[in-house]
């Protein structure tokens, strides 16, 4: 009976570990895959931002702004990479300013939404960032 | 009454297996840091650094944990530290979501492993509990004999 218990345990511990490490891998080759495609995606992101800040309804002269404005929009067409790289922007552009501390951590966690997969998360992070610069 | 053995092999896991995702998050932390060094994002970088440091010395931690909590011979020692240590890293969490903490700051994103690491952390602690409960009964009815 004790050992069917610890033996049940271990199973469990089995499971779990494959589980966890078996999504590690998984994210390590999303990762991988992204970096291949950034290059690729460059020239792609730089129009896709222009496209997204011709669609706005009301565009902003701020450049964060803008890299955030292109962030979501390639999220929502489901484009990460772009998305990400438009984020990755838009914190180059917050770095080290203290008075935007919040606007950056918010690009942050969109970016940690982003590569967690909830998409939901990422644009609502990032409409926070561009509240808090507002 | 509660099976002493299952209680400790049960605490042993779920730390290794909380070590485990904490390996996973200080690799995630790395990865980050090095996309964000390409970039020269200097300042995120040392953070990211910071936390993916931070991350391994807890996973560490864990695994020496499940280790002391395996060879212990019914001593409370380990389970006090097991319960303690993930407390500690619990209320960590708690205050970097909220009112921030030194390096880091305030994070807004809660993550998937975040949560998992919370909830087996939480049961660690509960599991603690009942581990010493066990033992301190024991002795109360060795006494008693």
């Amino acid at each position: 009976m004790k050992n069917k218990s610890i033996q049940s345990i271990m199973l469990g511990l089995a499971t779990i570990s494959i589980i966890l490490v078996s999504n590690g891998i998984v994210s390590y080759a999303q990762t991988n895959s992204s970096d291949i495609t950034v290059g690729y995606n460059s020239s792609i992101s730089n129009s896709s931002s222009t496209t997204a800040n011709n669609a706005t309804s009301t565009p902003s002269d701020n450049p964060v702004v803008q890299s955030i404005d292109a962030a979501i929009k390639a999220i929502k067409d489901g484009d990460k990479d772009s998305g990400k790289k438009s984020l990755l922007k838009a914190e180059e552009a917050l770095e080290g300013k203290s008075d935007l501390v919040d606007a950056e951590k918010r690009v942050e966690a969109s970016l940690a939404a982003l590569k967690d997969g909830d998409n939901n998360a990422a644009i609502s992070h990032a409409e926070e960032a561009k509240k808090s610069l507002s | 009454m509660i099976n002493h053995k299952l209680i400790v092999y049960s605490i042993a896991s779920i730390l290794v297996i909380i070590g485990i995702v904490y390996c996973l998050v200080a690799n995630s932390e790395y990865e980050d840091s090095k996309e964000l060094s390409d970039m020269g994002i200097k300042g995120e970088t040392a953070e990211k650094q910071f936390e993916a440091s931070f991350f391994v010395f807890s996973g560490i931690v864990n695994f020496v944990l499940a280790a002391l909590v395996i060879k212990s011979n019914r001593s409370v020692v380990p389970y006090l530290f097991s319960a303690g240590i993930s407390a500690g890293l619990i209320a960590i969490y708690v205050a970097s979501r909220t009112v921030g903490v030194p390096v880091v700051g305030v994070e807004y994103y809660i993550g998937r492993l975040d949560m998992i690491s919370k909830i087996l952390q939480a049961v660690a602690i509960v599991l603690s509990g009942l581990a010493i409960h066990s033992i301190r009964n024991s002795r109360v009815l060795k006494k008693i004999i």
